[in-house]
């Protein structure tokens, strides 16, 4: 190659490569519009989702107190005096308007928590916890069902640590866990809930604990989970066969959310069921995560 | 009426336990109404926390049921304006909520008396009239 091919190929290749410089910038301002459309974009389903739920928030917390009025007029009406004037087939329609109606404000409250989960406003009230009160609340909410049932309840309370947490999640978290028992267990069964704090390398319920805990057990002598459908039960609305087929109702919602709230608190949940037999659920949160206030 | 009295031998009729209902909600003050007319108490009701605290002055009420949310004075304001007075502030007070998080604050407040309240949505017939003949047994 002669000294003038050297010099036409060195120029030919300096235009390309100020090409290349001119359409690699391009490029970046491209890239960078797009990031930016793309930040802004992000922002504003993050504001419609958050919009989403404050909407469902509003709307679940609206509908309760209707709800409720319904609920205590048709058990007015069931349980009241103008019982006797029902025949046989309007009583029964009336049962099931009012389990119906049951069903709707359970939705409703599924709404709430899911709404305030997806918010994040579920962290915003730590307190410190009273355990004992935090079960009375509970049992209060329960005793109808459990007395109806004939059930043997039981609660042992050993946590000699505070605790402090969002008092709401946590009793939404024990409370789904203990109706769950409570809805599931026949007539004449018990259900015993226990709460303690175990250190680290502390056997519970089948496992090694990593960091010192609070730890949960809720048993029951219940209908259990079938062992081919164990895997799913904290899957979003799947109810066990075996609970369909009985015809309780529930939302197929309460172990979904129950985990998603123990995983807020940096906790694990997981269980043994024998079907017929009954349930064990545990629970376990690290103390760091719910120390004091 | 004053106590019990021996109606005849074998009967005591205790004398009818008058509830205050504070209930802003027509239909839910109704129904409240009237299951407890049912269960034996005398059961009238006030609309607002202004009207519920006249009624109070005027008829003495043995517990008083107080919805959280309503117009002119809500049910907390109402609780402090009755704890203020000595003979307005041991009466059993139940509060009716109608949204959970309402809880945490109403536990504040009735934090210096007995705190008792129900969830409206969670709460059946049967379970309010459980809780109120529970308070007036633990009355003096």
């Amino acid at each position: 190659m002669s000294d003038h091919d050297y010099k036409k190929l060195y120029e030919d290749t300096s235009e390309e490569l100020e090409q290349c410089q001119v359409d690699a910038k391009k490029a970046a301002k491209l890239l960078m519009r797009r990031d930016i459309a793309l930040t802004e974009a992000n922002n504003l389903l993050r504001q419609t989702n958050k919009a989403k739920s404050e909407f469902i928030s509003l709307a679940a917390h609206q509908l309760r107190s209707p709800v409720a009025t319904i609920n205590w007029y048709i058990s007015n009406l069931v349980d009241g005096k103008e019982k006797k004037n029902f025949s046989e087939k309007q009583e029964s329609k009336l049962l099931q308007i009012q389990s119906s109606s049951k069903h709707m404000a359970e939705l409703i409250d599924t709404f709430l928590l899911m709404s305030r989960l997806e918010l994040g406003t579920s962290g915003e009230n730590r307190k410190d916890i009273d355990f004992d009160v935090l079960l009375n609340d509970i049992k209060m909410d329960m005793n109808y069902m459990i007395s109806q049932k004939n059930i043997t309840y039981e609660t042992a309370i050993d946590v000699n640590t505070p605790v402090c947490a969002d008092r709401n999640m946590l009793k939404s978290i024990v409370e789904n866990l203990i109706s769950n028992a409570v809805k599931y267990t026949p007539k004449e069964g018990s259900v015993t809930s226990s709460f303690s704090v175990l250190v680290s390398g502390k056997d519970f319920g089948g496992r090694s604990l990593q960091k010192e805990s609070l730890c949960v057990k809720v048993i029951d002598t219940g209908l259990g989970i079938p062992k081919e459908q164990q895997g799913r039960i904290f899957e979003r609305l799947f109810r066990a066969d075996n609970v369909l087929s009985k015809d309780i109702q529930g939302t197929g919602l309460g172990l979904y959310i129950v985990k998603l709230m123990i995983l807020q608190f940096g906790g694990d949940i997981w269980f043994s069921s024998v079907e017929n037999e009954g349930t064990s659920f545990f629970v376990s949160i690290p103390v760091h995560m719910i120390s004091a206030c | 009426m004053k106590g019990p009295y021996l109606k005849n031998k074998n009967t005591i009729i205790l004398p009818m336990k008058k509830i205050l209902i504070i209930e802003d909600d027509k239909a839910m003050a109704s129904i409240l109404q009237e299951s407890l007319q049912e269960e034996g108490f005398g059961a009238t009701f006030a609309q607002d926390g202004e009207e519920g605290l006249e009624r109070i002055k005027a008829e003495h009420p043995d517990l008083v049921l107080l919805d959280v949310m309503m117009p002119k004075m809500d049910g907390k304001e109402m609780l402090k304006e009755l704890r203020a007075h000595p003979e307005t502030k041991n009466i059993p007070v139940i509060m009716l909520t109608n949204v959970g998080d309402d809880i945490d604050t109403i536990s504040d407040i009735v934090a210096l008396d007995t705190p008792d309240y129900l969830v409206k949505a969670n709460t059946s017939m049967d379970m309010i009239v459980e809780r109120i003949k529970q308070r007036l047994q633990d009355q003096p």
